[in-house]
């Protein structure tokens, strides 16, 4: 009887004492389908297709990639002619932009944040943000469901609502997040951000599509960004070829490389 | 009336002396008026002339959106043939267009983002006159940089584009494929095969493609910079500054420029511009033969709002705005006005101080005269005729007064004309609204400016006049004469 | 005193030509007053607004700050220099303030602003873009302290032209980036929108922010430094007073310096100065015109008793006493003339003095003079030392008028004299 007893206590005082299901757990679920393209290192080749209301462009691009406590980014335009060579450089929250033509880098300042990146719908500001999900925002679950991914096995949907933490310095007042996960593995199916948390029209959203397996992972090999004001235009990034955690030369985050 | 006249001539000289220091007060009076219109007009023209001529017109086009949204996009198609149908329109002296734009400027460490203005040196002589105010080098040429026009690819040539990005693609790929995975440090292992280096004849491809759509100009654009943005970069006439635009599709356009000018007019918006051809920023930003405003200057500013209504009827789309400056810019509409006004004010009040003068003369004059009054009363004169006798010395004297006073104002006026008044050793420059002003005032003569004194004066003057002129009328000849 | 109960009589017996006299008197003396005192109110109200928009009447900042607006000229340990300013007795406030450019971000959008911290605790009283009458939404900054919880994002006050172009309504969000001191990487932070004002001056409206102190300090890498203490006085007239003292406390610090608004604020200092020579030229003439009204009155007042001023001299009145005496007529001319110039003009200045003029009747709307927006109400303004001078100023050029006339009496013959008609 005493032994039952115990071990009923046992059993309850555990389960009363084990975190509440996820908080930790779904910071990092989203961590890890935001860095879905990323690694310790990663390198990349992709289509860039950017539709405005003026016509259409497609930027073949490669970016290297290296994450630590600094990031390193090396972006270039492989083509078409008329583009290839421009190259940004991200070094911490620096970022240089080289124009091949005139053979000029331009710092960007603090003032230029705001403006696109190459004509794109993804601002400097995007490329120089550090903004880690898990930390500047609060994560609640709004649905969980296991479906199938469409990939041969089910996976368990995710929906989360994000708010900012007190005084993170992020913009959006509330961010939709959902992906899904699937032993171990978590992949963005469509992100949503608002701009106030009681706003029912979306500003920014962006979709993720065509998830296949990319070095050994499952990563969405299409990603569409598009704007709730600017109907019609979008910006779509189609990988081709992605590696992680790969060794990459320390020269390749110089600004000699950007130049060449 | 000629006889009144004499008569009171000759009444004026039986005292020479006070008649000659009363009308002396009234002159100076009015030659300071005179020359207090000049100054205020004066400045109120160079006010005037430094918002329009360096800047506005007196008529300005946009697209109604443009007015609103002042977006980048908002632009009037067909501008050369608005620009004619505008000069075709009477009065117009000269009409031109502009582009606006948005540019980082850097040279070396120094940047700074300024307003890029793309004008037709042809036409914008007619219109402003900025190009009197370079300070050094020279203003823009009237061609625009041979810039070969882009075109789109053939179809031959997209295909060796296509065909030289696989290559560049695949030479990419390779690389990815070649990387090794990150582990522990195998020292001594070596890192992964330096990037595949562009083949010189992949290069040469690569820049004759960019080169067929969008051609370097042959030589840098040459610009013009405004003082403020030069000491902002700390360049001068001859450097080369790299100018980072955004084009119309949302792309950023590089170019280096070379500055062949500096130009200062006083006013800080407009010295921190740069200047350029207006096909040279058409080019840059990718705008075709659109500009978003067109400005004209008239033969007659106070016609501004007439003519701007005649132009919008001939150019007859109603998607644009047509605007003479005092909609564009009331303020300085207002300080015109009041300053007019104000000094009227103070004019008036003056004139009261002298008009009691005269009428302190005309009753010392009437006072002596008492007995002659009477006498010319007992025999038969009529009040009515000495009444006017009194006006008319009062008359004659202010009016001679005046007319010496006009003259003297009016070579103070020409002075300050010719001249004006050197304020550099008091302030580096005014500003008004935000347009400036040079420290040297000059004056303007105006036929208001020279007549309104001595108008108002006589009105003021021939009006307390009455007064004394009652008195002698009212004179009962009896006491009159009884005066010793 | 007899020569004044003659000098008196004398006024009496042209009572007419007197009164017109001292009318002409007066109404110099009193226009002179009233525009004097309107020229001083209008500038008074502009270089007040000048003051309380921008770096108050006396500003103290790091040494070529102004030309660099570079972050390490800046002041640093400002509390013992506000302390400092705070002792004298001029000083009515003393504002610690930060000013950096920044990138403001709301959603997608952003603007390039230029940022102020200052004391949420001092700054509505003595600024005006922080004040009360200027505010049209919602409430001024507060201090961490004073927050709802502990850690939510600081408060921020933005130009209502900023809150329309980025759709900002109060509490919504928003991000400051700028630059820290020593270069490096922007620093961003959020803030909740806690108020808007309106000034009626674009660059304010559209491009202007301000928050906390100790927020502005921490975006920019300040420490406790600050880039400029503004002082706000209780006068202008006490701006060269307070900048001897600050100088004489601040000698140990060369790298900062002491500038009066006549240098923060040059180009309204000197529309000031240009504007008063012209009101000065325009009294010279009035005084002109006076004087030369007197001179003929008295002249010929001289002249027409001629034969009377014979009598008297030839029954053995001195020279000198006639001269006195005609003097003392211009001497009561001029008190009388004064005593009228100055009830008119005083009464007419103290009018404006209390209920002001609007200044956007007088000039129209929203006129920028000097970058400074003219507006609200202005108030006739005379220093006591001023009417004393310039009264005594038009009594002299009355007395100064008369002196030829009474020169020549003494130069009378008798005889000849008494034969004048």
């Amino acid at each position: 009887m005493k032994a039952v007893f115990s071990a009923c206590a046992l059993a309850l005082v555990a389960a009363l004492a084990s975190p509440p299901a996820g908080a930790d757990e779904l910071g990092d679920l989203v961590n890890k389908a935001d860095m879905v393209y990323r690694g310790k290192s990663a390198a990349s080749v992709f289509d860039m297709t950017i539709k405005t209301r003026t016509g259409e462009r497609v930027y073949k691009v490669i970016v290297w990639s290296e994450n630590g406590e600094n990031d390193r980014v090396l972006i270039k335009l492989l083509g078409p002619a008329l583009w290839r060579g421009f190259g940004t450089l991200k070094l911490g929250n620096s970022l240089k932009l080289y124009d091949p033509k005139s053979n000029h880098v331009t710092v960007v300042s603090h003032s230029m944040l705001g403006d696109s990146w190459m004509g794109s719908h993804f601002s400097n500001d995007d490329l120089v943000k550090e903004t880690r999900l898990d930390r500047d925002y609060k994560i609640k679950g709004v649905s969980a469901a296991k479906r199938d991914s469409g990939l041969g096995f089910e996976a368990t949907f995710h929906t989360l609502e994000l708010t900012p933490t007190p005084r993170a310095p992020v913009v959006w007042g509330r961010i939709v997040y959902e992906l899904w996960e699937h032993e171990g593995a978590a992949v963005p199916v469509k992100v949503t951000y608002y701009r106030r948390a009681g706003d029912q029209k979306p500003t920014r959203t962006i979709t993720f599509a065509q998830v296949r397996k990319f070095d050994g992972r499952f990563v969405p090999a299409s990603l569409q960004v598009s704007v709730t004001d600017k109907p019609g235009e979008f910006t779509r990034i189609d990988y081709e070829k992605l590696k992680f955690d790969v060794r990459i030369e320390p020269e390749k985050f110089t600004e000699q490389a950007l130049r060449h | 009336m000629a006889g009144m006249t004499r008569l009171a001539w000759r009444n004026l000289g039986r005292n020479r002396r006070r008649s000659v220091i009363t009308g002396l007060a009234l002159a100076i009076g009015v030659s300071l008026s005179v020359a207090s219109f000049g100054l205020i007009d004066g400045t109120s023209a160079s006010l005037l002339r430094s918002l329009t001529r360096y800047d506005l017109g007196h008529v300005q086009v946009h697209t109604r959106r443009y007015q609103a949204t002042r977006k980048p996009e908002e632009l009037i198609s067909g501008y050369a043939r608005a620009a004619a149908a505008l000069r075709a329109v009477e009065g117009v002296i000269g009409a031109s267009g502009r582009v606006y734009g948005y540019a980082l400027t850097s040279r070396g460490q120094r940047s700074a983002g300024l307003e890029i203005v793309g004008v037709d040196p042809r036409l914008e002589p007619t219109v402003t006159e900025l190009q009197r105010r370079i300070v050094r080098g020279r203003y823009l040429e009237p061609d625009p940089t041979p810039w070969p026009q882009g075109r789109s690819l053939s179809a031959e040539e997209r295909a060796r584009d296509e065909a030289l990005t696989r290559a560049v693609e695949a030479g990419a790929l390779a690389e990815l494929d070649a990387l090794e995975p990150l582990g522990p440090a195998e020292g001594g292992a070596p890192a992964a095969r330096p990037a595949r280096p562009a083949s010189a004849s992949e290069l040469a491809a690569t820049r004759e493609l960019a080169e067929i759509q969008a051609p370097a100009p042959r030589r840098p654009p040459r610009v013009i910079l405004g003082a403020v943005a030069a000491r902002i970069l700390r360049v001068g006439v001859g450097d080369v500054v790299h100018v980072s635009a955004r084009s119309l599709d949302g792309s950023m356009r590089d170019a280096d420029v070379e500055i062949i000018g500096l130009f200062e007019t006083g006013t800080a918006q407009i010295d921190r511009r740069m200047l350029l051809h207006l096909a040279d920023l058409q080019h840059l930003g990718g705008l075709g033969d659109r500009v978003h405003e067109i400005a004209a200057v008239i033969d007659d500013p106070d016609r501004a709002p007439e003519i701007a209504a005649t132009i919008a009827s001939r150019l007859g789309a109603p998607e644009l705005l047509v605007r003479p400056w005092n909609q564009i810019r009331p303020d300085i509409q207002q300080v015109v006005d009041s300053s007019r006004a104000s000094t009227m004010v103070m004019i008036v009040i003056i004139f009261f101080v002298s008009a009691l003068g005269v009428i302190n003369t005309m009753l010392m004059s009437v006072f002596e005269r008492t007995r002659e009054f009477g006498v010319l009363k007992a025999i038969g004169m009529a009040r009515r005729r000495i009444f006017g006798l009194i006006v008319a010395e009062a008359a004659v004297l202010v009016v001679v007064s005046a007319l010496l006073g006009t003259g003297l104002g009016l070579c103070v006026d020409l002075y300050m004309v010719h001249h004006g008044i050197d304020l550099s050793s008091v302030t580096g420059g005014l500003s008004v609204g935000g347009v400036g002003l040079q420290p040297v005032l000059h004056g303007a003569i105006t036929l208001e400016g020279l007549l309104l004194p001595t108008i108002i004066l006589s009105i003021i003057c021939v009006a307390a006049s009455t007064y004394p002129a009652v008195r002698a009328a009212r004179l009962r000849p009896a006491i009159g004469m009884r005066e010793t | 005193m007899l020569t004044l109960r003659l000098a008196w009589r004398s006024f009496l017996r042209h009572r007419r030509r007197s009164i017109i006299t001292t009318l002409a008197l007066a109404l110099g003396l009193a226009m002179m007053l009233v525009v004097v005192g309107i020229a001083n109110g209008a500038h008074a109200r502009m270089v007040e607004l000048g003051v309380r928009m921008g770096a108050g009447h006396v500003v103290i900042e790091g040494r070529g700050y102004r030309e660099e607006r570079d972050l390490d000229r800046v002041v640093e340990g400002p509390a013992e220099i506000l302390a400092a300013a705070r002792r004298l007795s001029q000083v009515r406030h003393a504002l610690p303030r930060v000013t950096a450019s920044g990138l403001l971000t709301a959603g997608d959008a952003s603007v390039a602003v230029g940022l102020t911290g200052v004391d949420p605790a001092i700054e509505p009283a003595a600024s005006e873009v922080a004040s009360k009458a200027r505010r049209v939404a919602g409430d001024y900054l507060r201090t961490r302290a004073q927050l709802e919880y502990a850690n939510q994002p600081a408060d921020i006050y933005i130009g209502s032209q900023l809150a329309e172009n980025l759709d900002l309504g109060l509490g919504d969000r928003v991000v400051l980036t700028a630059s820290p001191r020593g270069g490096g990487k922007p620093a961003s932070a959020a803030f909740l929108v806690r108020g808007v004002f309106r000034t009626g001056m674009a660059e304010l409206d559209g491009f202007s922010v301000q928050i906390p102190l100790d927020e502005a300090q921490a975006l920019l890498g300040l420490g406790g430094a600050v880039t400029e203490i503004a002082l706000m006085l209780d006068s202008p007239d006490q701006v060269d007073a307070v900048v001897t003292a600050m100088k004489a406390g601040l000698r140990g610090r060369g790298e900062l310096e002491v500038l009066p608004w006549q240098e923060a604020l040059r180009e309204l200092y000197e529309t000031i100065v240009l504007d008063d020579a012209g009101t000065y030229l325009m009294m010279v003439v009035v005084f002109v015109i006076v004087g030369i009204g007197i001179f003929n009155t008295v002249l010929m007042s001289v002249i027409e008793r001629t034969r009377e001023l014979g009598v008297m001299m030839a029954i053995g009145t001195s020279a000198r006493r006639l001269f006195a005496a005609v003097m003392t007529e211009a001497a009561v001319l001029a008190v009388i003339g004064c005593i009228a110039g100055l009830a008119v003009g005083l009464s007419i200045h103290s009018y404006v003095a209390t209920t002001g003029l609007d200044v956007q009747e007088m000039f129209g709307n929203k006129l920028a003079v000097a970058g400074v927006v003219l507006e609200g109400r202005m108030y006739s303004r005379l220093a006591t030392g001023a009417i004393v001078e310039w009264t005594a100023v038009i009594a002299g050029i009355v007395l100064l008028s008369a002196l030829y006339p009474a020169f020549r009496v003494t130069k009378l013959e008798p005889i000849e004299a008494m034969r004048h008609v």
